[in-house]
């Protein structure tokens, strides 16, 4: 993996600069770290972008859903979250080192998720589910075909690899559209 | 930072563009160490309470940052906050007055019309039985509190 790979088009767009460093403690389990951080970033855009029309729930649950996965998977390093107002949407950007050999997984999974019809997959990956033995691995992608198929937002992926490491700098854009 | 410590660090600018970002800051600094509701409301109380003190003594909101720290022991919460570019000149009679006797300082402007800029401390010390320290450097003004919890059992949550 060299360069950047992006899947989807990563979009940048900003009307405001509040910017925030946060740190948590590590007796918290990731569930709880990621809906944390959900809550108090959601009730404050909310309160900062008060002109605007969206979900204050959407919000949440896409910041819980991005920070729950980099939690869980990212290696040793900053998780860095932005987000932007573009003229049509809200645009969540979350960007967390990944250890190459997950990278690679998480890019398969990335470009599934991105090429998939989103009804058909999620139907797929709650079948796959059901079937598979209890304890088994089966729900990958579930979270991020849901934010398509769930809240009508589009994904786009990006994959830069850090010069002479095995870490791999991934980044997840979920738009999340003005209601 | 500390592994068992919460830090949250933004510019004052916010608060000068809605009030209510003080009240979410402080919610979610207690929320990651008390999940009872009582200690949360309890610790929700005192950091926002240190929280508008930072901005009422920010300089200069578009440079003025605050940051704070918060950390659990058993059954008190040792909170940390340092407002950075303060205004140390205005702020240092008030400190001084505040030092000889933070329970006196709460009970001399109670009532007052305006009840002086370090009034929200003293009643910390005063209601909450919180032990506050002030200190100063050139440029910046550090608080710390430490706030003894209810003895409520909290709850567990497994993994």
């Amino acid at each position: 993996m060299g360069g950047l790979i992006a899947i989807g088009r990563l979009r940048v767009s900003s009307e405001f600069d509040d910017e925030f460093y946060l740190g948590l403690p590590k007796s918290l389990a990731p569930w709880d770290a990621a809906n944390h951080v959900a809550q108090f970033l959601s009730a404050w855009l909310e309160e900062t972008l008060k002109q605007r029309q969206f979900s204050v729930d959407s919000l949440n649950y896409v910041i819980n859903e991005l920070m729950e996965n980099a939690i869980k998977y990212a290696a040793d390093g900053r998780i860095e979250l932005a987000v932007c107002v573009a003229n049509d949407a809200l645009l969540v950007s979350l960007t967390h080192p990944l250890l190459e050999s997950r990278a690679k997984i998480y890019q398969a999974l990335a470009q599934q998720v991105f090429e998939a019809d989103p009804e058909l997959l999620f139907a797929e990956i709650i079948e796959r589910n059901t079937d598979a033995d209890a304890g088994e691995q089966t729900g990958a992608g579930l979270g991020l075909v849901s934010l398509r198929q769930n809240y009508q937002a589009g994904l786009a992926f990006g994959f830069q690899r850090q010069d002479s490491s095995e870490i791999v700098q991934t980044t997840t854009q979920v738009s999340l559209p003005w209601q | 930072m500390e592994a068992n410590t919460t830090e949250l660090r933004y510019g004052l600018e916010s608060f000068r563009k809605d009030w209510r970002h003080c009240a979410i800051g402080s919610d979610f600094l207690a929320g990651t160490h008390c999940s009872s509701p009582q200690n949360r409301e309890l610790a929700s109380t005192a950091i926002n309470e240190m929280l508008e003190l930072a901005f009422k003594a920010g300089a200069d909101a578009s440079k003025s940052w605050v940051q704070t720290a918060i950390e659990r022991s058993e059954m008190s919460l040792s909170l940390d906050l340092t407002i950075k570019d303060a205004l140390i000149a205005e702020l240092n009679l008030a400190i001084v007055d505040f030092q000889s006797s933070p329970d006196g300082y709460f009970e001399r402007y109670l009532g007052h019309e305006s009840p002086g800029i370090l009034f929200g401390l003293s009643f910390l010390a005063h209601d909450l039985n919180a032990k506050v320290a002030l200190t100063m450097s050139i440029d910046a003004l550090h608080l710390q509190v430490l706030l003894p919890l209810l003895p409520l059992p909290e709850p567990v949550w497994e993994d």
